[in-house]
């Protein structure tokens, strides 16, 4: 499989103010994405995962380390035709409408003509900006700046999204949306690399994921596998009647099998909100 | 090529190429210093000092404090403060020594003025002295221009009386682009001088330099036909 | 190459926008129109007096302008972050520095222009009664100023490219001061030769005539009093100046670039 991303014990150092000490941002990490992935990055605030995508789009120099993004140095600066990038807080020129600042971003991008205008349209479609098209963006929300940000990240249409905190700032509809947003470019073959400290995103989207701590890498690989309890299983039993349960529970003991949980039928808050909002809307 | 290496080589190069122009200025800039002195530009301590002093202080032009200086001694001129004016003028000069009508206004006021208005006093004549000494020193910081050499020169011909003086001032002033009644003006040095065939030739001679002017052929004329007249009736010596 | 003109077009409106620019310019008009109304007390020299209140109004408001747009563009832009998505972007970092510097010549020289037009107003007004003497006496004055206002917008040119240097690795602050410092110093620079002549120790001439060349000397551009006493400035001059100005602008700007290409977001 093709690799999108490598990266080869990278190290990031800062000297610290007071005197010679470093501070280790980034110490050794090892990373590989492929192709086609949904990666994620995840790690406690002031892990290093920032630094991370802000080495790999060659904003930040590595004091130590190798790393290539789309087979090029980060700094090979046409491959940044093929990348798109969200940063943890977007910011924007305040006196621009969304439709002016994705036809900037767009222009530096060599996308032009009806292509460019083609673009923008459905962006600002896809991303709930229609309303505002024409605002200037200097009283937006976070989460407007949000999508906007996710959309000049798109506006090229790269192959390669580093999205930082994708997110953030957003409403469970709006992360509900953003989700299906990258699952739907990833099908159409986008590689996804996101980062975030928020576990159950996470575990929404991705396929594999890093754990980062302290600027190291701690573990990484496959999702399934890594969450995997190799000596349980989870049943779920619809019951005709609450007394089976019990009975259920015995029958298990009499297997010599251990229960480890037993608890009643719960949504998780997040299905049950969006259940409501969907009937409200409806 | 790796492209670490292509981007160092491309940083050298860039500090290369600031460097040399860097040092190609210094030649350039003795080029720019030795025009600032040839165009009469320069504003040095040595040069200038008045200019230089004024932009130490004023980190500006020093143009806009001698505009100053003159409104506040025009100011004086109408309250009949004539003595303060001095001190002004003199700065005046010293601060921008090219603004021409401040030595013609300096010269005027002392030789003139002055000298009339202190007409009881019995140094009176030094106010003549100084302004036609105030007038001198302007000259040699304008020597390319007609003022200066005729304002000297309307001295000695309507103070002094000394027209071998005037003609000779008043024939520099002519060299340079100057207006039409400085020519009629030597004519009349000579007729005060009672030179009549010198009299005739510049007025001939004014005739030719500006025949495109109504105004200066006719008073040109009459004078003319005026001396060619008295020349037929004095025999001569 | 265009990317570069995309960003200047955007630094050009974001500065248009810029309050502390309307209010210098408005002070500025308003200055040299009352010039009119000083000359009430001179009228033999009204021509100088408005030409040099207006002159050096332009120079220093000119100035000011100058170095409070260079000086604060990029501070300012990697504050509020607007840095990072740009250049997440296929623009280098070269493209970016002169994108922002050429955006900001850009408002410069157009505010020089709505100050200039004023001059030019009072100029024409005064010769309004159009006798073709007196006509061709305004012509010749508007000339000369041409002449004057063109060293003017270079020596704006190279405090401006020395102000968005040094920008690239200071504070918003440290910019604008140091710019207006530039801008006094620069107009003593020829003060340094003499003294160089007079030292007598080597290794103190030699410093102190480096310093000599490296500094900007501003008053090369200084030719304002010469023109309006109505003195012949040559071309010739005038290209000599032009062309140690944009050498200089030249070397501030690689430098600049240079700084602004190693810098991390």
């Amino acid at each position: 499989m093709e690799k999108v991303v490598e990266t080869k014990e990278l190290c990031k150092f800062y000297r610290n103010a007071s005197g010679n000490r470093y501070l280790k941002a980034v110490d050794e990490v090892s990373l590989e994405i492929e192709k086609g992935e949904i990666f994620g990055l995840l790690g406690p605030n002031g892990s290093g995962k920032t630094t991370i995508i802000k080495l790999l789009l060659g904003l930040i120099h590595p004091t130590a380390g190798t790393m290539t993004v789309l087979g090029r140095d980060p700094r090979h600066v046409p491959s940044k035709k093929r990348i798109g990038y969200l940063p943890e807080h977007p910011y924007f020129y305040e006196f621009l409408t969304p439709e002016e600042i994705l036809r900037f971003y767009g222009s530096l991008s060599d996308v032009s003509g009806t292509l460019l205008d083609r673009r923008i349209r459905s962006l600002i479609d896809r991303l709930g900006l229609e309303r505002f098209r024409k605002t200037r963006i200097r009283n937006f929300s976070k989460g407007m700046l949000q999508r906007l940000g996710l959309a000049v990240s798109l506006i090229n249409d790269p192959e390669l999204l580093l999205l930082d905190e994708p997110t953030l700032g957003l409403d469970p509809i709006g992360t509900s949306e953003v989700q299906d947003l990258l699952r739907e470019l990833n099908e159409q073959g986008k590689t996804v690399f996101l980062s975030s400290h928020l576990l159950s995103q996470v575990e929404d989207c991705c396929k594999r994921v890093a754990i980062i701590y302290r600027g190291r890498l701690i573990k990484s690989g496959n999702l399934e596998n890594l969450l995997e309890r190799k000596d349980e299983m989870k049943f779920t039993v619809k019951l005709n009647d609450p007394r089976q349960a019990e009975d259920l529970g015995r029958r298990v003991q009499e297997l010599g099998l251990e229960l480890s949980e037993v608890s009643a039928g719960r949504d998780s808050l997040k299905d049950f909100f969006m259940a409501l909002i969907k009937g409200e809307k409806r | 090529m790796d492209l670490s290496v292509s981007l160092r080589i491309r940083r050298y190069l860039l500090i290369g190429a600031a460097f040399f122009i860097l040092i190609s200025l210094a030649p350039l800039q003795q080029s720019i210093n030795y025009s600032r002195v040839t165009e009469d530009l320069a504003e040095s301590l040595v040069i200038r000092p008045g200019e230089f002093a004024t932009n130490f202080v004023i980190g500006g032009s020093s143009a806009i404090a001698v505009d100053i200086l003159w409104l506040e001694m025009d100011e004086m001129w109408h309250c009949g403060k004539w003595f303060e004016m001095l001190p002004i003028l003199r700065a005046v000069t010293w601060m921008q020594p090219h603004f021409v009508e401040a030595w013609e206004l300096g010269g005027w006021h002392l030789a003139y003025n002055l000298h009339a208005y202190a007409k009881e006093m019995p140094d009176r004549e030094k106010y003549l002295e100084e302004g036609i000494g105030f007038l001198k020193e302007g000259l040699s910081r304008n020597r390319s221009v007609y003022d200066l050499w005729f304002n000297l020169g309307w001295v000695y011909y309507n103070k002094l009386g000394d027209y071998d003086t005037a003609i000779r001032y008043f024939k520099s002033a002519v060299r340079y682009e100057h207006p039409v009644y400085i020519d009629r003006l030597l004519a009349h040095c000579y007729r005060k001088k009672g030179n009549l065939e010198q009299e005739i030739s510049e007025w001939e001679r004014c005739l030719r330099l500006h025949p495109g002017n109504e105004y200066h052929i006719k008073i040109v004329k009459k004078h003319l036909e005026r001396a060619k007249k008295k020349l037929k009736e004095e025999p001569l010596p | 190459m265009k990317n570069l003109i995309y960003i200047a077009g955007i630094t050009f409106k974001e500065i248009m926008r810029n309050r502390l620019l309307n209010v210098l310019l408005l002070f500025a008009i308003i200055s040299i129109a009352s010039t009119r109304f000083f000359t009430i007390f001179a009228p033999s020299e009204e021509m100088k007096i408005i030409q040099d209140t207006a002159l050096g109004m332009i120079r220093f408001i000119g100035m000011l302008i100058t170095v409070f747009i260079c000086g604060s563009l990029l501070p300012r832009e990697a504050e509020r972050r607007t840095t990072v998505t740009v250049l997440s972007k296929p623009v280098r970092r070269t493209q970016f520095f002169l994108g922002k510097f050429a955006g900001s010549l850009y408002a410069i020289f157009l505010s020089l222009g709505l100050m200039a037009l004023i001059l030019y107003i009072l100029v024409f007004f005064k010769y309004g009664h159009l006798d073709t003497a007196d006509s061709a006496e305004a012509f010749f004055i508007a000339a000369n100023l041409a002449k004057a206002l063109f060293m003017i917008v270079m020596e704006l040119v190279v405090i401006g490219s020395i102000a968005i240097a040094v920008s690239t690795f200071t504070s918003e602050i440290f910019s604008v001061t140091f710019g207006i410092l530039v801008f006094i110093i620069g107009h003593l620079a020829n003060y340094l030769q003499h003294i160089s002549d007079r030292m007598e120790l080597l290794p103190l001439k030699v410093v102190t005539l480096l310093v000599y060349y490296i500094l900007p000397h501003l008053e090369n551009f200084n030719v304002q009093n010469a023109i309006v006493l109505g003195q012949e400035v040559s071309l010739f001059y005038i290209f000599k100046a032009a062309s140690y100005g944009l050498l200089y602008t030249a070397v501030m700007l690689i430098l600049g670039s240079l700084l602004f290409s190693e810098k991390e977001f």
